[in-house]
């Protein structure tokens, strides 16, 4: 009982002692927040863009820094949990960080109205289109064409390669998810404008196993074409039933549909039947900015998630020294700097990125790969004109 | 109506993939009445450890299943031990939080030793083949889930009806003071329950596996099954076999029912939910549960 | 200090909040400090003490309902995320003023919640458990597809209440708000468990054959007990949701639900102060792990990976060490901590 007692007592004590402890300065310059999600739902394509993130920081660092400063890159996990992203989010303004490095949907979406109110910039992984407008989100930064613009190139690129004299027949298959529903409306637009027939919608759990209902009606269809919004999990489901149902429909996936784990979870059902929207290079393309990832990695290779981590950091150092330079490292001379990018080279890794005060679409391009014998196969990059009424859509 | 007979066939497939996982959970219920909500954890488990031997030290696969099965009986065994034990007598609430504290802790030790990475069974249990059923493709995955389901549910109903042990559980499910009084060893009933459940768990865990791969995720099974199980009566093998199979089927009805005539999609996620309400209005303790009858 | 030896003469006597002077003098001194904290506290110490305060408010709610009367609700969650959507609908799309959205909120998530208590007239235990549950699922399901009303996947953005043309934005003000609410919530529900209905409860929870047998209307007391328990989630919500700004369905998730389960079980079940210690203990541990974790794998950056990994892990560990070492509770142990201090060195 006696030791009972006093073995809480110094339990309690001792987590008092942990908590009012904080965190200690590393003597870093610059601090960058970093919100990642390392262990929960999103964790698969998570933990290769954080650590092409970290990768990118400390290459950084042991290059120059930013005008010999160093980053402090404060990394959480945070598990896809937005209440957590949100207390992480108040200790990273607390620890007066400058810009953040965030993650996905969640994060991106539930911190939006902070990151405006606080000024401090949010990178992300979350692409949707809705970010790009400024004055909807003026704090809101990525560096990949957005949801609505890789659909739209997807379908602009099944068009052109459209032989028949009727109207193609499309599909949209998508999970009940912001990240699911951020591109369709853009997207159905744009697919009647250049006469597409659509024929239908499907909502496929990011969760599923099977799906058959779903493809059965989309065979029922007869739909030429059908659009993914899924996960690599949810995309393989839906291109496994598809084979085993004889869909002789070609299927336009999302970015974070399609990636090398696709090849392995398809087992083969992707093959000339896949047709995927990247924003950045394959590991190992011959780009220049591939070298110092080729040399940073040792050669092991990394998802194309990595290099999307690796050039949103090496972005947010250029917008740091730009920064520094006029010497406003703070939130609101980030935003100044990352506006001044024009046609910022990333070293062929993706296309080259320009944000504007009043139009923060990076690019308008979306590299197109299809999947043929076991490969992703690069077929061409797709350039949209900058068209002003797709702002935000 | 082709589209209905299709229908339902998948639904069976999915459906006997519930029924296996449902299996699991009314044995534990049926002999301890704890309700494992570990149960989706204790598949996942199952499923890495048989890919540890498959891929990781390439053990040809009908060992690695039987090395698994071991290795997931005695888990099972130590969980009982050294969690479940201490729990008896406590209040109900007590013993799902402790499940719940259980899952959490085997999902974890997954992450630490296979990390975040979706793997894939290779080389694969099953051909790659599939095999049509009145028009309709379904991948030998599917039909051995079926058969192995059927199977297991044949002889856990024999187990129980012949042998002693089966007749001990029964007897320590329906009192453990009187199955005490007559020589059994309630422990060791509890302890080979457990074992059981985590055995079938595993063999679920593989098989879906084989489906799509195994990630963190997979754990969700867990939660699935009690609309299963509820609808089966939680403590009849033959209820929450029957209860798998009838969820998977309205799942995939309802789907198709509200999608044509209604316009409304997505509803498989919620359905069994609902049908779970409404069951549990109408017949409380399921089609094949035991009544428990109080007057005051 | 407690005086050495029952003196209490009434029943009165016996049911008084503060004992004693001397705790009376300690609940104002805490008061004080209470109210002193947004002065005292960094913006994110602030905002733990804040969420610890909402979780309270849902946490006693919950132990009204699981730990005085029996009842297991998986449903919590969703109950609070009906507070949340009520809120912020009426005050976004219906320009309704916070301080009449926060009680409709309440309102509206007793009512949904007794609806779903309507089975707990025939389901008993880990059936009623299950029932909540899929509420739970069915109510998340709603949230996410009612897309014209809750605004579906991409959730609502709130905005933080005023009064006239003062607007509580600064997490500061906001914090007396909770406060407020969070004292009133405490006092209700010390005041119920004191009254015939809190009694009523209890007997319920007890025996409820002998509860009917003396008079007690089960299945009125269990709905009540739904009803406030469900009022006290809303109120939580509406908060919850007015200080994040943001709701969206994932907020309101079976996670959460469990997360107040743990809270009133590690707290100490039937127990109103128990609900304090178990949302301060279940909102600071996973911030207390993150630090240790980002500490550690800042030392140890090769096993960094493995360190987060188990992050979760030790939640669960210490969920099942208090369960089977503790079942009673931190309340419990903190009774027996001060039954020990107060005696030392005498102690038996």
């Amino acid at each position: 009982m006696k030791r009972k007692a006093t073995l809480f007592t110094v339990l309690f004590v001792s987590l008092g002692l942990i908590l009012g402890s904080s965190y200690s300065a590393l003597g870093a310059d610059i601090k960058v927040g970093h919100l990642a999600d390392l262990t929960g739902p999103t964790s698969a394509v998570g933990n290769p863009y954080a650590e092409g993130i970290k990768d990118a920081a400390a290459y950084i660092n042991a290059h120059d820094g930013i005008n010999g400063k160093k980053i402090e890159l404060l990394s959480v996990d945070y598990a896809y949990d937005k209440n957590k992203a949100i207390t992480q989010y108040k200790k990273f303004v607390q620890d007066g960080v400058v810009a953040i490095q965030g993650w996905g949907t969640g994060d991106t979406e539930a911190l939006t109205s902070f990151v405006a109110k606080d000024q401090i910039p949010y990178m992300s992984a979350s692409y949707s289109a809705h970010l790009t407008d400024p004055a909807k989100a003026p704090y809101n930064f990525f560096i990949a064409a957005d949801y609505s613009t890789q659909l739209r190139a997807g379908l602009k690129y099944v068009k052109d390669g459209w032989k028949e004299n009727r109207p193609p027949k499309i599909v949209f298959i998508y999970p009940n998810h912001p990240y699911g529903l951020a591109p369709i409306k853009g997207g159905k637009e744009y697919a009647k404008e250049i006469g597409f027939d659509i024929v239908g919608d499907e909502i496929v759990d990011l969760k599923a196993i099977e799906a058959t209902s779903q493809l059965l009606s989309v065979k029922s269809k007869d739909a030429d074409f059908a659009w993914i919004g899924g996960t690599t999990p949810s995309t393989a489901v839906i291109l496994k039933d598809a084979k085993k149902l004889g869909l002789k429909t070609k299927f336009l996936i999302n970015l974070w549909g399609n990636d090398e784990n696709l090849l392995k979870l398809a087992e083969g059902a992707q093959d000339g039947r896949a047709i995927g929207m990247q924003a950045a290079s394959v590991y190992g393309d011959d780009v220049s900015g591939m070298k110092t990832i080729l040399e940073v990695t040792n050669n092991e290779h990394k998802m194309t998630h990595y290099i999307r981590g690796w050039v949103s950091m090496m972005v947010m150092k250029e917008a740091l020294i730009r920064a520094d330079k006029n010497n406003e490292l703070n939130g609101p001379g980030m935003k100044k700097a990352l506006e001044t990018l024009k046609d910022f080279d990333t070293g062929g890794l993706t296309a080259p990125i320009t944000y504007m005060a009043d139009d923060h679409r990076p690019n308008m391009s979306a590299k197109v790969f299809e999947f043929q014998d076991g490969k992703m196969v690069y077929k061409t990059t797709i350039e949209l004109p900058r068209k002003k009424e797709w702002l935000g859509f | 109506m082709d589209y209905f007979v299709q229908l339902i066939i998948s639904g069976l497939v999915i459906g006997s993939i519930y029924a296996l996982v449902a299996l699991g959970f009314t044995v534990i219920y049926k002999a301890t009445r704890v309700v494992n909500f570990a149960q989706g954890e204790l598949l996942m488990f199952g499923a890495y450890v048989c890919y540890a031997f498959v891929v990781q030290y390439r053990v040809p696969f009908v060992p690695a299943v039987l090395i698994t099965m071991v290795f997931s009986a005695s888990l099972a065994l130590a969980i009982e031990r050294l969690i479940l034990r201490p729990m008896i007598g406590e209040p109900i609430i007590s013993i799902i939080m402790v499940t719940i504290g259980l899952a959490l802790v085997l999902s974890s030790v997954v992450k630490a030793i296979w990390k975040t990475q979706i793997r894939v069974y290779s080389p694969k249990l099953f051909p790659q083949t599939t095999t049509d059923i009145r028009g309709i493709p379904i991948s030998q995955e599917f039909i051995w889930c079926f058969v192995l389901s059927i199977i297991l549910l044949i002889i856990f109903s024999l187990f129980f009806k012949y042998s002693r042990a089966g007749i001990a559980m029964r007897a320590t499910a329906f009192s453990n003071q009187v199955a005490q009084s007559m020589g059994i060893s309630v422990k060791r009933i509890f302890a080979l329950s457990w074992a059981i459940a985590s055995v079938v768990s595993a063999l679920g865990g593989i098989l879906i596996g084989n489906i799509n791969g195994i990630n963190s995720q997979l754990s969700h099974f867990g939660l699935k099954v009690f609309p299963a199980v509820i609808l089966g009566g939680l403590d009849s093998i033959l209820g929450a076999a029957l209860g798998g199979l009838i969820i998977g089927l309205l799942e995939n009805l309802g789907d198709g029912f509200f999608k044509i005539y209604l316009n409304v999609s997505g509803v498989k996620e919620v359905a069994p939910y609902v049908i779970l309400v409404i069951i549990l209005m109408i017949k409380p303790y399921g089609l094949f549960g035991t009544e428990e009858i109080e007057r005051v | 200090m407690h005086y050495c030896g029952d003196y209490r003469t009434t029943y009165k006597d016996d049911m008084k909040i503060f004992q004693t002077p001397f705790v009376r003098v300690w609940m104002a001194l805490f008061l004080l400090f209470m109210l002193a904290v947004p002065f005292l506290a960094s913006n994110y110490a602030l905002s733990l003490v804040t969420q610890i305060l909402i979780a309270v408010i849902g946490a006693v709610g919950l132990n009204i309902l699981t730990g005085f009367t029996g009842q297991i609700s998986l449903g919590h969650g969703a109950f609070i995320g009906i507070g949340a959507y009520t809120s912020g609908i009426l005050t976004i799309k219906l320009g309704v003023p916070f301080w009449l959205a926060l009680p409709c909120a309440g309102l509206m998530a007793a009512f949904i919640g007794m609806f779903v208590g309507i089975p707990s007239l025939r389901l008993k235990g880990l059936y009623l458990a299950i029932a909540t549950l899929a509420s739970q699922f069915i109510l998340e399901w709603i949230f996410l597809r009612w897309e014209p009303v809750t605004g579906g996947s991409y959730g609502l953005i709130l905005d933080r209440p005023k009064i006239g043309s003062f607007v509580f934005s600064a997490d500061k003000h906001y914090y007396y708000i909770v406060f407020g609410l969070t004292i009133l919530a405490m006092l209700f529900a010390t005041n119920l468990v004191r009254t015939r209905t809190g009694r009523a409860f209890m007997a319920v929870r007890d025996h409820y054959i002998s509860a009917e047998i003396m008079g007690i209307d089960i299945f009125k007391y269990k709905l009540l007990a739904f009803g406030i328990s469900s009022f006290y989630a809303g109120v939580a919500g509406s908060l919850m949701g007015h200080y994040l700004m943001f709701i969206s369905s994932e907020q309101f998730t079976i996670g959460v639900s469990i997360q107040y389960l743990a809270m009133i079980i590690i707290g100490g079940l039937g127990s109103i102060i128990g609900s304090i210690y178990g949302a301060v203990f279940m909102v600071l541990l996973p911030e207390v792990l993150t630090l240790v974790t980002s500490k550690l794998s800042w030392i140890y950056p090769n096993i960094s990976d493995f360190i987060l990994s188990i992050q979760d892990g030790v939640f669960g560990v210490i969920i099942l060490i208090f369960l089977i070492f503790e079942p009673d509770g931190i309340a419990h142990r903190w009774r027996l901590i001060k039954a020990y201090w107060k005696l030392y060195p005498f102690s038996y």
